[in-house]
């Protein structure tokens, strides 16, 4: 019970505070509101972990068999392990390609002012306002004209284009911690522009520019209405597979599938949060 | 002057350096640019119809140090932006070492300087950090790791070379911004409140170090500080500023023991200050029936009103009646009640009500409580015409 107070609502069960009878049955009320909301976001996640050691040709919890011939199949598959590889080449240059945009954009927008900042603001966060579908339908449209509808190419540059705002917020929260004091002072030593930058600017970004990166890299792996309007056969995602799976076979495959994404958000999110102290300590 | 054709101008300075160029051998018969590193020609600033810095004219001699002082808001600041480069003047130049580097930017410089809140890169280690500069002019390594050793041996950081700035005390953290700053040598070293984030004691020290240092290398240092102990105890000349202006520019002594105007004699230390008519060439008339011997009332007409400063410290208590030691100057007596005792340590501080109802200062080397006037008691005190210093009003 003591591990719940502390994970629910760390302030209140400060030690040594005398906390009266009444405030005691406050706190086990609102403790068990906070799980029950936890329990209901999570458990739809976590179930299918059990059920994918589950048995072929079936979708049930609790699996009546266990055993690892979901995951022999997703693996032995071509039509999984194309997907898939497909998915991290899409992510990884989606990720490579929205550091290279956002990082030096978010420095120039929180560190300069020029006439027309809040415009590009605005701009820069739409792809956060407009609904994906809109923007899907947008790009289909744009792309189709370009003839990279169902290229590679055509998927990474329209998932740049939804990916860096969410990352740009994240490094321009970092490049506001930074202390512009530390840049004049490299300055008047007679460091260029350059140095500022890489030597000074970009070790003290580091934590978030990762923590970016592992962001940009999860939304494109994870994206599905615009990968649904711009892949070709060859050129399927995972999300896309894994949707039209549903739709037309309803594989048992597709719950081995989702724990593993399930595992690796998990993961990112994990590395993500070890990653936040150090950001806040290097700030300081 | 040269502010004056800029101001007529009305262009920004960028433009008009070729034309303080020109004039550059008439200003310099009024701001000698041999003997100065650094001089302000006609320098202002303002942020809209908000003035920072009046037009200023100044310099700041070869291997002095010297001390921007005065309250937040005052200009010392924009001077200092103004020579780093941080901030562009709005009318005047800004000569380095005979060169106009008004349009250069501060990298080009060739300046250090100090920060308040440290600077120090908080990714690097001690030793890195002090390497820094050096890295970015190409200094080969071995020499590298020499002159990096001297200087931490300079500001007493030997050893420290693996820590990195967040697990050092702040004292120890502004000893590696001094560090880093001495290490390339630059002609004119530029100090932004160093002390202003530590304690008492520490600053206290940290202030003989600076010093020391200055004495041993000889470079120009130009100090911002708005603690007038620390302006006095370290600066060849401090420069109190006040409302965007010069307010004076001299010596310690000077400032203290003869400011021009009641803004320096009231920021400065503290004082008496006395609304008086001049009477004589070596008297004045306080509310009109107490005549003050002064120091000298020249340059002040006869009439006119006038202030006149007493430090606290100059004025003796008077033992007792018989023992008057005459040394032959002029001296002015008053009887007042003790209204208010503090002792602050070495000193103590009563505050008398004269018989007209002015309050006068006096300060005495502190004694024990038992041994000391106590409050009420009447008490004579004097002090001698050369301390009765007459200012303008």
């Amino acid at each position: 019970m003591t591990t719940s107070i502390d994970v629910a609502m760390p302030a209140a069960a400060t030690p040594g505070v005398v906390i009266d009878k009444q405030e005691r049955r406050y706190v086990r009320l609102r403790n068990f509101i906070a799980f029950a909301v936890y329990a209901f976001i999570l458990v739809p996640t976590l179930i299918v972990i059990p059920i994918s050691f589950g048995g072929n040709g079936e979708l049930t919890f609790p699996p009546r068999v266990w055993s690892l011939e979901l995951y022999e199949q997703l693996f032995s598959s071509s039509s999984w392990v194309g997907p898939i590889l497909q998915s991290i080449k899409v992510a990884g240059c989606t990720m490579v390609v929205s550091i290279l945009i956002g990082v030096p954009a978010s420095y120039g927008l929180v560190r300069f002012d020029f006439p027309g900042k809040r415009l590009v603001m605005l701009l820069l966060m739409s792809p956060i306002l407009v609904p994906v579908i809109v923007i899907s339908l947008g790009l289909y449209l744009y792309l189709s004209r370009l003839h990279l509808v169902g290229t590679t190419a055509g998927l990474v540059a329209s998932h740049v284009a939804y990916v860096t705002p969410f990352m740009m917020m994240t490094v321009m929260a970092g490049v506001k911690k930074l202390d512009p004091a530390l840049e004049f002072a490299t300055t008047i030593m007679g460091a260029n522009r350059r140095t500022v930058f890489f030597k000074v600017i970009l070790p003290q970004l580091r934590p978030s520019i990762f923590a970016g990166a592992l962001f940009a890299f999860l939304v494109s792996f994870d994206e599905v209405v615009i990968a649904w309007f711009l892949t070709s056969p060859t050129t399927t995602t995972l999300p896309v597979k894994m949707y039209s799976s549903i739709q037309w076979d309803i594989s048992p495959v597709i719950a081995a599938v989702s724990a593993l994404l399930t595992v690796l958000s998990l993961v990112f999110c994990c590395i993500s949060v070890f990653l936040q102290p150090a950001a806040a300590e290097s700030s300081n | 002057m040269s502010h004056v054709l800029i101001e007529n101008d009305g262009r920004p300075s960028a433009h008009t350096n070729s034309m303080v160029n020109g004039n550059v051998d008439t200003i310099s018969t009024s701001i000698d640019a041999g003997a100065n590193v650094i001089v302000f020609r006609g320098i202002s600033k303002s942020y809209g119809s908000s003035v920072a810095l009046h037009t200023t004219d100044f310099a700041v001699r070869k291997g002095e140090f010297l001390s921007l002082l005065g309250p937040s808001g005052s200009g010392k600041s924009t001077i200092l932006n103004i020579i780093a480069g941080a901030v562009a003047p709005s009318t005047g130049s800004i000569l380095l070492e005979g060169k106009d580097v008004s349009t250069v930017p501060p990298r080009e410089r060739g300046l250090g300087m100090v920060f308040q809140n440290y600077a120090l890169l908080p990714h690097l280690n001690v030793f890195d950090n002090v390497a820094f500069p050096l890295r970015i002019r190409g200094v080969g390594k071995s020499e590298i790791q020499q002159r990096v050793r001297n200087a931490l041996e300079r500001v007493g950081l030997t050893g420290y070379e693996d820590r990195k700035p967040r697990e050092m005390s702040g004292g120890q953290q502004q000893r590696v911004g001094i560090a880093r700053c001495i290490v390339y040598s630059p002609s004119v070293i530029l100090m932004d409140e160093p002390l202003g984030a530590l304690d008492k004691k520490l600053r206290d020290q940290l202030q003989g170090e600076i010093k020391r240092l200055h004495r041993d290398l000889g470079t120009t240092l130009v100090y911002v500080t708005h603690d007038q102990e620390e302006a006095l105890n370290l600066s060849d000349r401090v420069c109190l500023m006040n409302g965007g202006r010069i307010a004076q520019l001299g010596t310690p002594d000077e400032l203290y023991f003869e400011p021009t105007s009641e803004f320096v004699a009231d920021f400065v230390g503290e004082s008496n200050l006395f609304e008086a008519v001049v009477q004589s060439i070596d008297t004045v008339l306080i509310d009109g029936n107490w005549t003050l011997k002064v120091r000298s009332t020249t340059g002040h007409a006869m009439g006119s009103r006038v202030k006149v400063l007493v430090r606290p410290e100059k004025i003796s208590v008077v033992e007792s009646e018989g023992s008057v030691i005459e040394t032959g100057d002029a001296v002015n007596e008053c009887t007042g009640v003790i209204s208010q005792i503090s002792f602050v340590g070495g000193m103590t501080r009563f505050e008398l009500t004269t018989a007209a109802g002015a309050t006068l200062l006096v300060k005495t080397i502190s004694a024990r409580a038992a041994e000391r006037s106590p409050m009420g008691r009447p008490l004579t005190v004097r002090w001698s015409a050369r301390d009765s210093a007459v200012l303008k009003k």
